[in-house]
Order: C-alpha cells, then structure tokens, then sequence
C-alpha cells in the first residue's frame, strides 16, 4: 500500500497519509480484489485530505486491491490477511 | 511520456518518510518554555462583540494570558498585511479597510477569531470549547 501511494502520487503534504494508509489496508482485506472505484471512495468517507488529493488516493487503493495490476498490486493481496508486514518503501 | 527526462515522471524524494509516518509538522515541534495559542473563534456571522470576560479562563491551569482584539488595536499591533496591495490608474493606492488579525469590535464571518488564549500546555479540544461557549460573551445584532 506504501509504494501504491508513492507511485500514484497518493500523497501530496503526507499529513493524511498515515491514516489514509491504514485505512486503505483494511479495506484491501476486506474487500479483496473486487475493489472498485466506488467502494473505494464510500470506504474511505471520513478520511480528510487537505491537499485534495482524493483521485489519486482513490487510484492508489484501487490499483493497491488489483494484484494483477502493477507490481504495488502484489505486495498485499488479500490472503496476505494477519500476517502483513509494513515495508518502509 | 518520456521514461527519463522531460516528460518523465519522478518519484518524489520526500514521499518516504510520510509513507512509513516519520512526517514531521509543526504540531510535533517541541521546543523549550512553548506556550500554545488557543483562538476564541466566532460562532456567528456578524455580531458585536460587546464584552469578553477572562477571568475564569486566567484561573485554568498553565494559562498566561487572554488576549482580544481590542487589546491588539490598544497595543497599536496593526492590521493584517496585504501581501500585494495594488494602485489604481492614477497611482493612488487601494482603499483597505482595518483588518485586525483579531476583531475587536465587529466580527463578520463564522470562525473570525476574537481572542486568543495562550497557555503552557496543548489542552484537549473539549476544554477549550468550554472556554469559549461560556466566558465569551458576544451578541449577534443582525
């Protein structure tokens, strides 16, 4: 989910980011690879970005829950569920 | 888009240390003898402000001062700088109105700030919510 954010300039100040990540991983999980644009944007509800930088967090989520897109996509696929490992990029 | 150079998209130096949250912001400057500042904000969109009563506020713990927007224009701070004032045709510059960083006598937006609250420790929001509904005493008159 980092490199996801990092390659689809997900983050712009970052103030966000932390929380914006986190949330994102649980919704991978839950979601899994059916992860559309939409659901990502009703999940994420509450999540404030000052920098408005909402498309391109909603383009990292939703590549982020598409293990076959990109290589961002395959480090958390959903079956990685209780045993994820934060990368520090 | 190119793959190097122009047109090439980057990856952005700074993107590493927010995404492993090492961001560093004002909020997390700790420096020695701070003191934080607590805005009493407007809750009305235009309103006199006919008094402000500090005292029960000075009584909290760790406060230094309370400070209003009358006291700003009593100390001769000044107003808020135009950061680009512009001139007319003729060369006579713009006509600005007063602009206080704090109101002192009208406030005429939600959220203008009417007096600040300065004290030694960053206190909970709820807390100083009470500060302002009940010790800031203004009146909206149309």
């Amino acid at each position: 989910m980092q490199a996801a954010f990092r390659d689809n300039h997900g983050l712009q100040c970052g103030y966000c980011t932390p929380g914006m990540i986190m949330s994102s991983i649980d919704i991978v999980h839950r979601h899994g690879g059916q992860l559309d644009e939409e659901t990502v944007r009703q999940e994420l509800e509450g999540n404030i970005c000052r920098c408005t930088g909402y498309h391109n967090i909603v383009k990292s989520v939703a590549r982020c829950g598409r293990p076959d897109e990109g290589r961002a996509g395959r480090r958390i696929a959903p079956r990685d569920h209780g045993r994820l490992r934060l990368r520090t990029a | 888009m190119g793959v190097e150079g122009i047109g090439a998209s980057v990856v952005r130096k700074e993107d590493k240390r927010f995404i492993t949250g090492k961001g560093r912001y004002v909020d997390d400057v700790k420096l020695v003898g701070m003191s934080y500042a607590h805005f009493v904000r407007s809750p009305h969109a235009h309103a006199k402000v006919k008094s402000i009563d500090s005292s029960e506020a000075m009584k909290m713990p760790g406060v230094i001062a309370v400070l209003t927007g009358s006291e700003l224009v009593a100390d001769k701070i000044g107003n808020l700088i135009c950061g680009w004032a512009i001139t007319s045709k003729d060369g006579t510059p713009m006509k600005m109105g007063a602009w206080p960083a704090m109101a002192p006598e009208t406030v005429r937006f939600v959220g203008q700030a009417v007096a600040v609250v300065n004290r030694r420790e960053q206190e909970p929001g709820a807390r100083c919510r009470g500060i302002r509904g009940g010790r800031l005493r203004g009146t909206a008159r149309g």
